[in-house]
């Protein structure tokens, strides 16, 4: 059968997985779902995924949820295979790791706060709230400023070899730089720049992309 | 010899009978497996996260952090994952899954608990009751924690069902997705504990999960430090 992707082109969570696939040099299916007409809260998907969210991961006998443990999953079945994801001894797979969490746990609540503000309620008709925009720019601003340090240090998050870790930056950062221009917080670090220069132009990034409405 | 940087927060005297966990869920995994470690704690009240020295090993300034000789390592599902994997030969059990499939499955479980439990619930129902109870000293804001209590409600439900086909999130033996969420359980059991005694499943698993050796090892380690 091979592998499908239920996701959706407007989810960054979607998207991580797809780019990760292309890394891979994966074939896949993607079934869209969509999520303007609730498809995500009808019986049949909450019974592949309880909590109706986008991505789901089939492959063969094993449904899969939490775009994380996909973009894992896949990491680990197709090791060897495209572009080494993960880190080769145990202590570059652990900073890997962290950095996965640094991305999940501070980068990006506050981007997705204000890609929601600047990005999806435009979308939707409706009015960017400014006061929350400031409060979440300040916040990711901080934790810019030690991607900067960090990225002086190394071409990449976890070390100067590209990883899972920058892979899950590039969806939430492209709405935010590309799609709600806030991409002067980049232009200011020199490094943390380069890096978004680096990791935006790898094909798998684009090609992805290309096929988004 | 391994060091944990956890936070260490003065005792707080009004309530000497509460057992609090002091360290993220996480972090126990260790206690585990591997025997020969140092828990050093941070003044977090004094501001000891923020000192260059500290910034130096996390630059988020953030507990807990792994020191292990020059190699440090922070993010606690990244220290748990690491933990268990270098050691997973020494310890009995297998706490991330034996195939690909089963450690996918167990990732997800941690995942959800990180996103659908912890992050948009958990965490800042614990942060009202303890702002409540211990620093500000006044009662609970039901605006604040009833779309929180929902929240909680709506994943313990999913939960429920989950468990009704499995005996732990991530199929039929312990992994770290219960490890994890433990230490968050205990703490609803304090403060509003008809949110697991209501659900059967989910009450029969908290009480596997608390009845284990290690877990009761974790709350004589705390007992009297108020949670984090």
């Amino acid at each position: 059968m091979g592998i499908v992707v239920l996701g959706s082109y407007l989810s960054p969570y979607s998207l991580r997985v797809l780019i990760e696939l292309e890394e891979l040099v994966v074939d896949y299916e993607l079934k869209p779902v969509n999520i303007k007409q609730g498809e995500h809260r009808t019986p049949e998907f909450l019974k592949m995924q309880p909590f109706g969210q986008v991505p789901v991961l089939q492959d063969d006998d094993l449904t899969l949820f939490e775009s994380r443990a996909i973009t894992r999953y896949l990491a680990e079945k197709f090791d060897g295979q495209g572009t080494p994801l993960l880190g080769k001894s145990m202590k570059e797979k652990a900073l890997v790791n962290q950095w996965v969490e640094v991305e999940s746990q501070n980068y990006d609540r506050p981007l997705i706060a204000i890609v929601e503000q600047v990005v999806w309620k435009p979308s939707w008709g409706k009015t960017t709230n400014e006061e929350i925009v400031a409060a979440e720019m300040a916040k990711l601003e901080k934790v810019l400023d030690v991607y900067e340090a960090q990225l002086t240090k190394h071409k990449y998050l976890a070390g100067d070899f590209f990883s899972l870790a920058d892979l899950g930056h590039l969806p939430g950062t492209h709405l935010l730089v590309n799609i709600g221009k806030k991409g002067a917080v980049f232009a200011d670090r020199p490094h943390l720049n380069a890096w978004w220069e680096d990791i935006s132009s790898r094909p798998s990034f684009k090609k992805t992309m290309a096929k988004t409405p | 010899m391994i060091r944990i940087l956890e936070p260490y927060i003065p005792l707080c005297p009004e309530h000497p009978e509460q057992v609090y966990l002091v360290c993220p869920p996480a972090l126990r995994t260790w206690a585990e497996q591997v025997e020969d470690f140092e828990l050093v704690k941070v003044d977090l009240a004094a501001g000891e996260q923020l000192k260059p020295e500290f910034l130096a090993i996390n630059p988020f300034a953030e507990i807990p952090v792994l020191e292990w000789g020059d190699f440090h390592l922070y993010e606690s599902r990244a220290i748990a994952r690491y933990i268990a994997e270098k050691f997973k030969e020494q310890g009995p059990e297998n706490f991330l899954g034996k195939t690909l499939e089963e450690r996918a499955v167990v990732y997800q479980w941690i995942e959800s608990e990180s996103h659908q439990f912890n992050d948009s619930a958990f965490s800042p129902w614990v942060m009202e009751y303890y702002l409540a109870y211990y620093e500000e000293k006044r009662p609970v804001r039901e605006e604040v924690i009833a779309p929180l209590r929902a929240r909680l409600e709506k994943f313990f439900d999913r939960v429920e069902a989950r468990l009704s086909k499995s005996k732990f999130l991530a199929g039929e033996y312990y992994t770290m997705a219960d490890m994890n969420i433990a230490p968050s359980l205990w703490h609803i059991m304090n403060f509003e504990p008809e949110l697991i005694t209501s659900r059967k499943h989910v009450k029969a698993w908290y009480e596997i999960l608390t009845s284990r050796p290690t877990f009761k090892k974790m709350l004589e380690a705390d007992a009297g430090w108020p949670l984090l």
